[in-house]
């Protein structure tokens, strides 16, 4: 809190308010579409490793 | 109405008048500033009388960091299914029939929120799930989560805080050295969150505005969540008010 009055709310704020949220909601592009429409093929559980794998036989 | 304890909205034009210490400010919880943003909530009609009244007293309100932080994620928790049951009605047919019947699914739920009035949020279990099941359709280098977030997420999320802040007339309490002395009695510590979660059982986000609010010159807290509501009213001195919903 600054030395300054501090700000009150302002009238019909609640109106204003929930008109910005219903206007700012999001919308699906194409993209989202695109990639929604494409079998999923990864296992979740199949993370990809950031250490390069060892090829045991190249080692040997 | 004894001084101190609980005061309902409809009792707060009375309250104002007759304390002029209320001009100091209050500080607001998360509960009742969602309620005031977002339709449907079990609190939008009286959230909206408040408000008006607030402005017409010139009551500040201040919040923290905690507050702030409730605030976005509750969005989120919203969004999310909102954003979903967009999904549904622009091309859910199109999509496999796994996505399209939880899409269906979660349409619905969103759909009888509104008929009851309740906002739909979703728990942080179901946002894994959907993250999981959205991550796993991918298409180049961008997969169905992520692309999710750009479209129903990003870049509008930020702008509710700023909006809240601008409209409700928040002021932000920072633990600035330098700006302690205007707001708090004397050092908050840690110790003082501890001991109402030890006191009460309650989430630690909830006691630390308790916590902050004890600490504070403020007369009141004003929330709608009737965990702090109960716990105020019962740790608080005779001269710190909570102010609830007749509703609550």
């Amino acid at each position: 809190m600054n030395e300054n009055k501090p700000k009150t709310p302002k009238k019909g704020a609640v109106k204003r308010m929930r008109d910005h949220c219903e206007k700012n909601r999001g919308k699906a592009s194409t993209e989202l579409r695109e990639i929604l429409k494409t079998p999923s093929e990864a296992n979740e559980n199949d993370k990809k490793s950031a250490i390069q794998k060892i090829d045991k036989d190249a080692e040997l | 109405m004894a001084f101190g304890g609980i005061i309902r909205f409809s009792d707060i034009l009375k309250t104002a008048n007759s304390h002029p210490e209320f001009k100091k400010g209050c500080v607001v919880d998360t509960s009742i500033l969602f309620a005031a943003s977002y339709t449907p909530d079990f609190f939008n009609k009286e959230s909206e009388e408040l408000f008006e009244y607030l402005a017409e007293l010139e009551i500040p309100l201040f919040t923290n960091i905690n507050i702030r932080s409730e605030f976005m994620n509750k969005q989120r928790q919203v969004m999310i299914p909102e954003g979903l049951s967009d999904l549904y009605t622009s091309f859910g047919k199109s999509l496999d029939v796994v996505l399209y019947s939880k899409l269906q699914s979660n349409y619905t739920t969103v759909s009888e929120g509104r008929k009851t009035g309740k906002s739909y949020k979703l728990d942080e279990n179901q946002i894994k799930s959907w993250r999981k099941l959205l991550r796993v359709r991918q298409l180049k280098t961008n997969d169905g989560w992520i692309q999710f977030c750009s479209d129903y997420l990003k870049g509008k999320i930020e702008t509710v805080w700023d909006k809240a802040c601008d409209e409700f007339g928040i002021n932000f309490l920072s633990l600035r050295d330098d700006d302690k002395p205007n707001w708090l009695t004397g050092d908050m510590n840690w110790d003082g969150m501890a001991q109402i979660i030890g006191q009460y059982g309650i989430a630690s986000s909830d006691a630390m505005i308790i916590n902050l609010f004890l600490n504070s010159h403020f007369p009141a807290i004003i929330t709608a969540d009737g965990e702090i509501a109960y716990v105020v009213e019962k740790i608080a001195p005779l001269n710190k008010f909570v102010i609830i919903p007749d509703k609550l």
